[in-house]
Order: C-alpha cells, then sequence, then structure tokens
C-alpha cells in the first residue's frame, strides 16, 4: 500500500517536473538556485576579501586575550561557588568549557546573522519592483525593436539630429508600458551641427547582464551589438569618452 | 555558461566521443548511462521556438545565491553547534544529547528571537520618529533634510557643469552624456547604484520650458527635474511624459 502510493506520488512528482520542462523550464532554475546557488556566493566572496594581515593579527589578539580572560574569571569563580569536592566534578575549570562555550556562542550568532540576513533578503525580493522572472531574449528583443524604429525614423528624416532626437523622445508608451527613453539611454554621435552619425542604445537598467547588448545605429549600415562592458571600447571608437573616470562604466547590478 | 567539451553521436548502438574513443553504450553500467545522460541535459543549448522563456534576472539570482549561502552557513552552524554541545555533555551526565534536527530548531529559534528584538527595534523607531523616513521605490530612506539636500545637491551639481559646458559653447548642452569635458561621476543619480540621470542631449541654453534632464525612474513617482533654463522643480512621472511631448497611445 505505501509503496503503491510512493509510486503514484512519483508519477505525479514526474508529470509535474515535465510539465515545467515543456512549458517554462527556466522556472526550475529558482529551486536549483537555493539549492547549489550557495558555491557561486561563496566565490563571490572569497573574490570580494581582502585580508589585512594587521586586521588579523589584532582580532587574533583580541580572541585570545578574551579567552584566557575569561578562563582565568571562570576558574575563580568556579573555585569560589564550588563549596565541597565532588566526585564527577573537575577540581577547577577546565579549558574545554570555555572553548566550547564560545564556539556555540560562535555557531549561535552565525546561525543569528544568517536568519536575520535570509529575511532582508526575502524581503528585499518581495519589495523589488524588478520582476523575479523575465525573459532574456524579450529584453534582447527590446532593444532591437527600439533600435530598428530608431533607424527608420533617423533614415526617414534623413539623420537629422533635432528631428531624429524629437522622434525618440516624443515615442509614447511602448510595450514595456512606459516610452522607451526611460528603459533606454540613447547617446546621440553627431557628424556636424544638423546632421547624426550614430546612435548608441544602452539599457539603463539591464536584468540579464550576461546576455544584454547595446546597439550601434549607423546610416545606412546594420544594426551593431556588443557586450555591455564593450562600452568603453565603442565610445572610444566615435572619438568620445576617453576620460579614466567612471563614466564609461557600464550599468551597476546591484545595490 | 559552461558546456561541455565533448560532442556525443549515438550511432549503432555506439557512443563515440569527438576526439575518436569510442564506448559501447549497452556496455556501460546504468551509474554511466546516467552519468552520462547527466552530462547531456547539463550541457544541453536552450533552444529558441517562439514560446517565452523565463529566467531569474541578475538580481534575483543573486539575491538567492545569496539566501542559498546563508541556509548552507546555517546548517553549518547548526551541525557545529550539535557536536559541541555533545562534546560538552560528555561532562555532564545528565544533560541531553542533541539530535541534528533539535540543533537546526535551537538555531532557528536563536535567529527568530534576534529577529523579534530587530523588528521591535524598528517599531520603536518608527513610532518615536514619526515621518523619519519617505518611500523612494521599493526602498525606505531617511526622511531627513540631508537626505532631500543630496537629491537636490547632486542635480544642482549636473545643473552648474552643464551650465559652464554651455557657456564655453555658445550656449549648446553636451550632445550626449559621455562627453570628456564633464566627469562621469556628476551624471550618476544618488541612488545606490548610482544610476544615470536621464538626459536630452543637444538643447541649448535659448529652449527655456524645455526639460534637459531629470532623476530616473527608480527615483518614484516625484523626481526632480532639470530645465535649460536651469530651473529644478520636482514632477510627477506623467507631468514629466507630457512635458517631454510624449505621445501616448502610439
Amino acid at each position: 500500500m505505501k509503496r503503491s502510493s510512493l509510486r503514484v506520488a512519483a508519477i505525479i512528482l514526474a508529470v509535474v517536473l515535465f510539465f515545467f520542462l515543456m512549458v517554462a523550464p527556466g522556472l526550475l532554475v529558482a529551486p536549483i538556485t537555493l539549492f547549489f546557488g550557495w558555491w557561486a556566493s561563496l566565490g563571490r566572496l572569497w573574490k570580494a576579501w581582502h585580508s589585512n594581515s594587521n586586521a588579523v593579527w589584532l582580532f587574533l589578539s583580541a580572541l585570545v586575550v578574551l579567552l584566557a580572560g575569561s578562563q582565568f574569571f571562570l576558574r575563580w569563580l568556579y573555585a569560589g561557588l564550588k563549596s565541597k569536592p565532588e566526585n564527577n566534578w573537575p577540581s577547577q575549570w577546565p579549558w574545554k568549557w570555555t572553548l566550547c562555550s564560545f564556539a556555540m556562542l560562535i555557531c549561535a550568532l552565525l546561525a543569528v546573522c544568517c536568519v536575520v540576513l535570509t529575511t532582508h533578503q526575502m524581503y528585499w525580493i518581495s519589495k523589488s519592483p524588478d520582476p523575479l522572472f523575465a525573459d532574456p531574449f524579450r529584453e534582447k528583443w527590446s532593444i532591437l525593436y527600439a533600435a530598428k524604429t530608431l533607424q527608420n525614423d533617423a533614415e526617414e528624416r534623413h539623420w537629422d539630429s533635432a528631428k531624429t532626437r524629437a522622434s525618440f523622445w516624443q515615442a509614447g508608451s511602448t510595450r514595456i508600458g512606459r516610452p522607451v527613453w526611460e528603459a533606454i539611454q540613447p547617446v546621440w554621435i553627431e557628424k556636424d551641427d544638423h546632421t547624426l552619425r550614430a546612435i548608441i542604445l544602452i539599457p539603463r537598467r539591464p536584468m540579464f547582464h550576461p546576455t544584454t547588448r547595446l546597439v550601434v545605429i549607423q546610416p545606412g549600415a546594420d544594426l551593431a551589438t556588443h557586450n555591455l562592458n564593450e562600452l568603453p571600447q565603442v565610445l572610444a571608437s566615435f572619438g568620445i569618452g576617453n576620460r579614466t573616470d567612471s563614466s564609461n562604466r557600464p550599468p551597476a547590478l546591484l545595490p | 555558461m559552461l558546456y561541455p567539451i565533448f560532442r556525443f553521436e549515438f550511432t549503432d548502438r555506439l557512443f563515440l566521443l569527438e576526439g575518436g574513443m569510442k564506448m559501447r553504450f549497452n556496455s556501460m553500467g546504468r551509474s554511466g548511462r546516467g552519468a552520462i545522460l547527466c552530462v547531456l541535459l547539463l550541457g544541453a543549448n536552450p533552444a529558441r521556438a517562439g514560446m517565452t522563456v523565463y529566467d531569474l534576472t541578475d538580481v534575483a539570482r543573486l539575491r538567492l545565491e545569496d539566501i542559498s549561502f546563508f541556509g548552507f552557513l546555517l546548517l553549518l552552524a547548526t551541525l557545529g553547534m550539535r557536536w559541541l554541545w555533545n562534546f560538552l555533555a560528555r561532562d555532564f551526565p545528565r544533560w541531553p544529547r542533541l539530535t541534528f534536527v533539535k540543533a537546526l530548531s535551537l538555531t532557528a529559534l536563536l535567529g527568530l528571537g534576534m529577529l523579534l528584538v530587530l523588528v521591535m527595534i524598528s517599531g520603536a523607531r518608527e513610532l518615536l520618529t514619526p515621518g523619519a523616513w519617505y518611500r523612494q521605490a521599493s526602498h525606505y530612506r531617511p526622511n531627513e533634510i540631508g537626505n532631500r539636500e543630496l537629491r537636490q545637491q547632486s542635480i544642482e551639481s549636473l545643473r552648474a557643469a552643464l551650465m559652464q559646458y554651455a557657456y564655453a559653447h555658445d550656449g549648446r548642452f553636451p550632445p550626449h552624456d559621455y562627453v570628456a569635458e564633464i566627469p562621469g561621476k556628476i551624471w550618476e543619480s544618488p541612488d545606490s547604484t548610482g544610476t544615470r540621470y536621464l538626459y536630452v542631449g543637444g538643447l541649448a541654453l535659448s529652449e527655456t520650458n524645455a526639460v534637459m534632464s531629470c532623476e530616473p525612474q527608480n527615483f518614484g513617482d516625484e523626481r526632480l527635474v532639470l530645465f535649460a533654463s536651469g530651473k529644478i522643480q520636482a514632477l510627477k512621472t506623467a507631468e514629466i511624459h507630457r512635458l517631454m511631448g510624449v505621445q501616448e497611445g502610439q
């Protein structure tokens, strides 16, 4: 009986998994990330770690002082409270008890930090205006679609700077429910006072950094896409953005 | 994403690896076949067939990875607690031994206890300082004058830099926000990620009523707007769209 119900449960699970794999395999990424994501997080933490020998020595010295001080205090207290010798109890407070107590305290504090930080992460996820799941292809195509539309507009207006700009800024809400310039940053590269040489479109807040592209629109040329990290090189190819500050930095990822 | 370096072909029950190595699929053990199928599944490229494909966004992925890391640390802390307790309990025969579930419950309870304390502190903060916080998109920020001033100061710095540029270029503002004369930091709004201000390039000083720059959308519905005249005003998003001449319903 128990075995047959297990089989039924396994079949149901398989059907559900099959459904997910067929309809939206990306949704399975969430539980997989929850199970194995700690490894990537650990890697990030390791990269962000900057050890300072002075700070490490200071920490170790403080730890030794704390442990030794606690040990001597507890030994004194134990000796003072102990009225008569008992067979089962040690004659003086052992180091083992001090060390174990502090180790348990550290474990408890670590657990407390984990619970509190997990709650904060869940809060941020629940309150974030950005979606948890999105279609990376859609993001890619949105900017391509916007670029194609702008290229057509620019061609119609013979790459007239003022008219092309006006067409871009006055375009109404797109499929993403807001004007395109709220989501995409244009860089207008002028040939002369009246004509444009190129337009670079950069997503303002990309949701998929590895797949998100910036698009370069030029007269009589196909749309050229580049990785976001290539922004400084793309700008430099047009002779702009040669300052060594953060102006060429691609959009930031995390608050 | 990592992809397997092998190329597999099933031909006549032979399993070919790219290097020319041949393996008889039927002769493999169950675990061997399972391992190969796993490699095939994990290394499969996503196929685009017209359907919507959902994936975790970068930020969501990072957050979930962090949650996973905290969960992993919690398990480690639980194991440490259990081992230490039982090690210490050898000296105290009356102490009960701690199982993993009990140790997990203990650490979780400690965590919840601390969470309760933090909630009480934040509740007291709200009660004792009414109106001290304001909502900015998904975050709450201190409603102190300093923070409002920071936003104001930031856009004023941008205004100063733009005006200086315009005076040096016959009254024309920069064509884009990557000009060498203005440092990149000036273009960054004072949010946590330094999102760039929205900038309408190529305007002139004479276009006094034109919107030249404004805070990005993550500043909420009311954003500071800089006009070409140099005026700075807080406006709602709909009003900004109207001033930009956005043609709704396109």
